[in-house]
């Protein structure tokens, strides 16, 4: 069993790489445009942390019978943010996806839903993460707005 | 505040789970309130209320109507914190045309606004799915079973595990459509638009 992270040159997503001994599935692959060279990577039973924003739905979509998935959403699926409305958009229909697709998928998912402040605490989502794969009937942990 | 933690519905399925699991684990002085022992969340709310201001962590886990969303603002304020137990079935009200299905959505609802009030308490909403060891009221038509249930303890850690870290609000356990709670929806709701779910 392999961690896998797509996006982990900065930010959280390289915290949870080295956090989590991950293998990073970065540039120059493309996770728009080399979707089957990326699904192609994993094995049955493999952890992927999907960070990267890129083309969330589609891998959760190819994945959920193949992998354990963390899926990085964001308060922004309910708390609509009119700066960024593509983004909002985006967010709620992978938040949509995943409780949808949880129903059935082989393997556990858990869904992030992540604030602004909570994305800077490192620490305590790996330690979410942590906490879902010791008990991954989780499927959903959401963050306060107000730090 | 005192060092007490208050938790109603304590003497049986998750209640009874998580007021053992309290006595056993901690230091602070564990209250359970239930109907048996004289604290009806309906007839005695205003005894529930008095008594429960005040504790460090208030577990709003019996569910009567909409006594539970009562209970909730009626001590947000009074309380340090608060774990509130919902329904993932909250998000499928047209499986489920129940009335304990909108009190949950309303609860759920309360607790959102809560966890954007910048004086808000901190609230674990927990959206709750089957859990193992439940029996179901007979008597109840809308009631139903899974044939893939929570295990107590897993929501017990949570529960212990927000304790630790406030700025979670909300964790969502998994439920799985399967073919038997299917059949269950079918029977409970003999109209059900099978387009509405897949399988």
């Amino acid at each position: 069993m392999t961690f896998y992270i797509t996006g982990s040159t900065r930010g959280l997503g390289k915290y949870l790489c080295k956090h989590f001994d991950c293998t990073s599935v970065n540039r120059p692959t493309d996770l728009t445009v080399d979707i089957d060279k990326v699904v192609d990577l994993f094995e049955e039973g493999d952890i992927v942390i999907l960070n990267a924003h890129a083309n969330q739905i589609e891998y959760v979509n190819l994945l959920k019978d193949r992998c354990k998935l963390v899926v990085m959403g964001s308060i922004a699926a309910v708390n609509f943010d009119r700066d960024m409305p593509e983004y909002s958009k985006q967010k709620w229909e992978l938040e949509k996806t995943v409780q949808q697709l949880a129903l059935h998928s082989k393997y556990p998912m858990l869904y992030l839903q992540l604030t602004s402040s909570s994305y800077k605490n490192y620490k305590m989502i790996a330690n979410s993460i942590q906490f879902w794969l010791d008990n991954p009937d989780t499927t959903f942990i959401g963050y306060n707005i107000n730090e | 505040m005192s060092n007490k933690i208050v938790i109603t519905g304590h003497t049986s399925g998750i209640g009874k789970a998580i007021y053992d699991k309290f006595t056993e684990v901690s230091c602070r002085e564990i209250v359970g309130m239930s109907r048996s022992t004289g604290y009806d969340i309906e007839k005695d709310f205003d005894k529930v209320v008095e008594e429960a201001a005040g504790a460090e962590i208030f577990i709003n886990n019996a569910y009567r109507d909409s006594q539970q969303l009562k209970l909730f603002h009626a001590l947000k304020d009074k309380v340090d914190m608060m774990v509130v137990m919902g329904s993932v079935s909250r998000h499928y009200p047209e499986l489920i045309p129940t009335d304990y299905v909108y009190d949950k959505q309303a609860l759920a609802e309360a607790c959102r606004l809560e966890s954007i009030n910048p004086n808000g308490i901190p609230v674990l909403h927990l959206d709750l799915s089957f859990i193992e060891n439940t029996t179901i009221d007979e008597t109840d038509p809308t009631a139903f079973t899974s044939d893939y249930n929570t295990s107590l303890e897993d929501i017990v850690d949570t529960i212990i595990f927000w304790a630790g870290k406030p700025s979670i609000r909300q964790v969502e356990f998994r439920w799985k459509l399967t073919e038997h709670v299917m059949n269950e929806f079918k029977r409970i709701n003999p109209n059900l638009d099978p387009s509405r779910i897949k399988i």
